[in-house]
């Protein structure tokens, strides 16, 4: 029996050599390095709008809210941090809307709404959330009760406003009132992704604006 | 003995394999992307679709909340023969009183958006105007909150308008203003309300604003950065507003179950009513039409919505007064062609997106009835008609 192999079927099945693996994963790895920046500000990008509408909505609804029941509701932006989710300096990171109930006390209509990392407000593109613009309310929440044990302050602060029953809300009249969202591009002036959010203080209407 | 393998294993793919197999591949992936895009633009399409909705639904919530509570705060007043008060007379003892007639100094009007005289706007949209006085209770100062039943002036239409006056500042610096039609919000504070003024005086003149409606064309005319107009919703391409009769609450349809007569009756009142869609409460050459200083009963209200990608490209195509492209001369002048020029509309947009490279025209179409809570429309006109 003549069991021997040509030298070319060996090699055959040799399998590949070093230097060609390193080729093939170099080429790899290049084009996914190409490829990786683009994906993820495309991952971000969509991140980003999908949030933005969810708040926009959310905004909205508020209103709808305070006009279909014809009560006040109240708008109200949370400023914390949270070591746990690796967030930890204080920033306004969730929402949550209220109105006065049957025994005249204010409560949660929704539960606290999270923004998702990367996407955050911008504080020097949102009014809404500047101090130096006088018009919102101010205050704090218990941080158990609306976070639960998540946190570790006892109490978180809030701006608020509110929807009138007509729609309108109570911000002064004479000032633009915004929110900008963006992802993960700091508190830059000019960010080249955002998605803005634009209350009308006469009748509530809620606008968004995207590059 | 044979090898285990012959030589096949040997020479590899051959071209015509190669090329085979790589059609094969080819042709999957094309199919897998032209499947995505579709997905992606049917995704795309309802979320617009969605939002678009949501938007102008929420805007018609609010103009029919407060549409519903206008109100002309009548009340009766002695008059002489002339038909003149005492009050217009220099000495009250030269007034011999005759009989009782209903008064008013607020007003309900609709009009052409042609009439009206805007600042800050850069064209009235197609369609109509509404402006009636409402307790709504909306102040610039908020000290004045607790008093939620003071008079204010409402009105709603549609007008060609930059977004440079209220969007927000920092998007100046990095883009265009956005030039769309928008449905306007009238809303002065109760504090510039200038219905009592004593400039408005009665002054028959067709569907022209006049010296009558200072209320309205005084904050109109100082423009849109004063607060007192706002947009209300965006891309909304047209605002029509019909007074009509409650046709089976006059007795004139009373016992008819015949649908067919109803709708031919409804119609009749559309045309008797505000043939011209020119309602003026406060006008007496029209009291032949209507009771004078009396709401209508019932308005109907439609409202077109395109989406913001349908905007875009019509803006493209055809300039930002697109909707000339599509409104025919004449559009919605005579009531009783209200739904022959509604249709036309329809027509034109499905023109356009069957048209080979015409833009694909989304929009949607909204109407309904509004009943006006304060209207107390006993007198059948009919009765006064010669």
């Amino acid at each position: 029996m003549n069991r021997s192999l040509s030298r070319r079927e060996v090699s055959s099945r040799r399998g590949w050599s070093l230097a060609e693996m390193l080729v093939v994963i170099t080429v790899v790895g290049f084009l996914l390095a190409m490829a990786a920046p683009n994906l993820f500000s495309l991952l971000r990008a969509s991140e980003l709008s999908s949030q933005g509408e969810v708040m926009r909505n959310w905004l909205a609804q508020a209103q709808q809210q305070a006009l279909s029941t014809g009560s006040d509701v109240e708008v109200r932006f949370y400023n914390f941090h949270d070591v746990a989710s690796a967030q930890i300096v204080d920033e306004y990171r969730a929402c949550q809307y209220f109105q006065y109930n049957d025994q005249g006390e204010l409560a949660p209509l929704v539960e606290v709404y999270r923004l998702n990392d990367p996407v955050m407000f911008s504080r020097p593109l949102s009014s809404l959330l500047d101090p130096s613009k006088p018009g919102l309310s101010t205050g704090t929440v218990d941080a158990v009760t609306y976070f639960g044990s998540g946190l570790e302050v006892a109490r978180v602060a809030y701006r608020s406003f509110r929807f009138r029953p007509d729609g309108s809300t109570d911000l002064p009249k004479n000032e633009q009132w915004y929110l900008t969202m963006v992802a993960d591009e700091g508190a830059s002036a000019t960010p080249r992704n955002f998605f803005c959010i634009q209350v009308d203080p006469y009748n509530g209407s809620v606008r968004e604006y995207r590059p | 003995m044979q090898p285990a393998h012959p030589k096949a294993p040997d020479h590899g793919f051959s071209l015509v394999e190669l090329l085979l197999s790589m059609t094969v591949l080819t042709s999957i992936m094309l199919m897998f992307v032209g499947l995505l895009d579709q997905t992606q633009k049917t995704w795309e399409f309802s979320r617009t679709q969605i939002s678009q909705f949501r938007e102008a639904r929420l805007a018609y919530d609010i103009i029919s909340k407060n549409v519903s509570q206008a109100t002309l705060n009548a009340y009766f007043e002695q008059v002489d023969a002339k038909g003149k008060r005492a009050s217009d007379y220099a000495d009250p003892k030269d007034f011999v009183p005759k009989e009782f007639q209903i008064q008013s100094e607020l007003q309900f009007r609709t009009l052409q958006t042609r009439d009206l005289r805007v600042s800050g706007i850069v064209a009235p949209g197609p369609g109509h105007a509404l402006f009636f006085q409402a307790p709504l209770g909306s102040t610039a100062d908020q000290r004045y909150g607790p008093l939620t039943n003071l008079l204010n002036g409402r009105g709603y239409f549609v007008a060609l308008v930059s977004d440079d006056s209220f969007r927000p500042t920092f998007l100046s610096s990095m883009y265009e203003p956005k030039i769309r039609y928008r449905l306007m919000e009238f809303l002065p504070p109760t504090e510039r309300n200038q219905v009592y003024a004593a400039a408005n005086e009665a002054d028959a003149n067709g569907g022209q604003l006049t010296d009558r409606a200072k209320w309205i064309t005084v904050p109109l005319g100082t423009g849109g950065n004063s607060g007192s107009l706002r947009p209300l919703a965006e891309n909304i391409v047209a605002f029509l507003v019909s007074p009509r009769e409650a046709v089976a609450d006059t007795g004139r349809a009373t016992g008819v179950t015949d649908m067919a007569a109803l709708a031919a009756a409804d119609r009749d009142s559309t045309a008797r009513v505000a043939p011209r869609f020119v309602y003026d409460s406060a006008n007496p050459a029209d009291a032949s039409r209507w009771p004078l200083h009396t709401l209508p009963p019932l308005i109907v209200i439609t409202m077109v919505a395109i989406d913001e990608v349908t905007a875009m490209r019509l803006e493209e195509r055809y300039g930002q007064r697109f909707m000339d492209t599509f409104i025919p001369p004449n559009w919605m002048q005579a009531a009783d062609a209200y739904q022959r020029d509604l249709n036309q509309l329809i027509e034109a947009f499905n023109r356009e997106s069957t048209r080979p490279g015409g833009v694909d025209v989304s929009y949607k179409v909204f109407t309904s009835t509004i009943r006006i809570n304060g209207a107390k429309w006993s007198v059948p006109p009919s009765s006064k008609s010669p």
